[in-house]
């Protein structure tokens, strides 16, 4: 049974995706491999985990579980697979804020990060734009802590060094 | 873990990008929550299962019983049976030429019940002392 949603209801939602909405487009732009992907299973994610908590705002746990199956769902998905191939022949969107004034560092970085092998990077938006901990995020990603801590490690290493080669 | 805060808080400086417009106007309205069963729509339930219930009494009131048959009544056995396990003389007394003596006596009094409705045998059992009286008899 569906209860149609209130003012304060709708409040609450818009402040809810003014906060995390874009870091969980985050997650799902990393999680899938096209834009068309990412967009279909944020909605998707943030709609079931809206429904499903009763009256409040969702778990941030639960919502990036929800984001990382229907990824896992989405990328298994045949019919999809020609969408994401079309796709990725007109590029896809930034996953960052382009400032323009803050020089060609931080637009090097955004594309290093994005260059960095799935589950680095996974652990790494998880740690750095999740304000997760990293158990949580051991959790999440269904492996053990030490391992989610190599990741985020090996994953700033490999940052740094391609920031090392930038620097003259 | 904090290996490289500089990094981290050059990577903290980025920020992610905002939603897509026809993102952002697709998920302009929050869904439909789905509503938990309250009291409130378990009240409708209510009047439904209140005349049910009461056409079920009724029905069970109307109904005639059917005789069943009989059961033979359950047949109870018991059987007591009292030993003597010890008795003191405690005193002997001549009354009118006859000797009394006064004993204390020890019994064991066993009460075993059956029951043929149930298969369990109850089997009590007391130990008593009591003070009796007994003539002698010098044979």
């Amino acid at each position: 049974m569906a209860a149609s949603p209130s003012t304060s209801d709708s409040r609450l939602w818009q402040a809810w995706l003014a906060e995390h909405g874009q870091w969980f487009l985050l997650y799902a732009r990393q999680q899938t491999r096209s834009e068309a992907d990412a967009q279909d299973v944020f909605q998707e994610s943030l709609v079931d985990a809206w429904k499903r908590a009763s009256g409040a705002v969702p778990d941030k746990a639960l919502v990036l579980a929800t984001i990382r199956r229907r990824a896992i769902d989405c990328g298994r998905s045949n019919d999809r697979r020609s969408r994401r191939e079309s796709d990725f022949s007109g590029g896809s969107a930034p996953w960052f804020v382009t400032d323009f004034e803050a020089g060609d560092t931080r637009d090097f970085l955004a594309s290093a990060v994005r260059a960095l092998p799935e589950n680095l990077r996974e652990v790494l938006i998880l740690r750095i734009w999740g304000d997760m901990s990293f158990p949580e995020i051991a959790v999440l990603t269904d492996v053990p802590v030490p391992t989610a801590t190599s990741r985020y490690r090996y994953a700033l290493e490999r940052l740094r060094e391609a920031l090392t080669e930038l620097q003259p | 873990m904090n290996r490289d805060p500089e990094l981290e808080t050059l990577l903290r400086s980025l920020r992610p990008a905002t939603l897509p417009d026809p993102l952002q106007t697709a998920m302009k309205d929050p869904p439909a929550r789905i509503a938990p069963a309250s009291p409130r729509h378990l009240r409708w339930l209510a009047l439904p299962l209140a005349a049910a219930a009461v056409w079920l009494l009724l029905a069970t009131l109307r109904h005639e019983p059917v005789s069943a048959p009989a059961s033979p009544a359950p047949i109870t056995l018991r059987q007591s049976q009292s030993t003597l396990l010890d008795s003191r003389p405690l005193e002997l007394v001549r009354i009118d030429d006859q000797y009394w003596e006064l004993a204390e006596q020890e019994w064991l009094d066993e009460d075993l019940t059956l029951c043929s409705a149930s298969p369990v045998t109850v089997k009590l059992t007391t130990t008593r002392r009591e003070i009796v009286w007994q003539p002698v008899r010098f044979d």
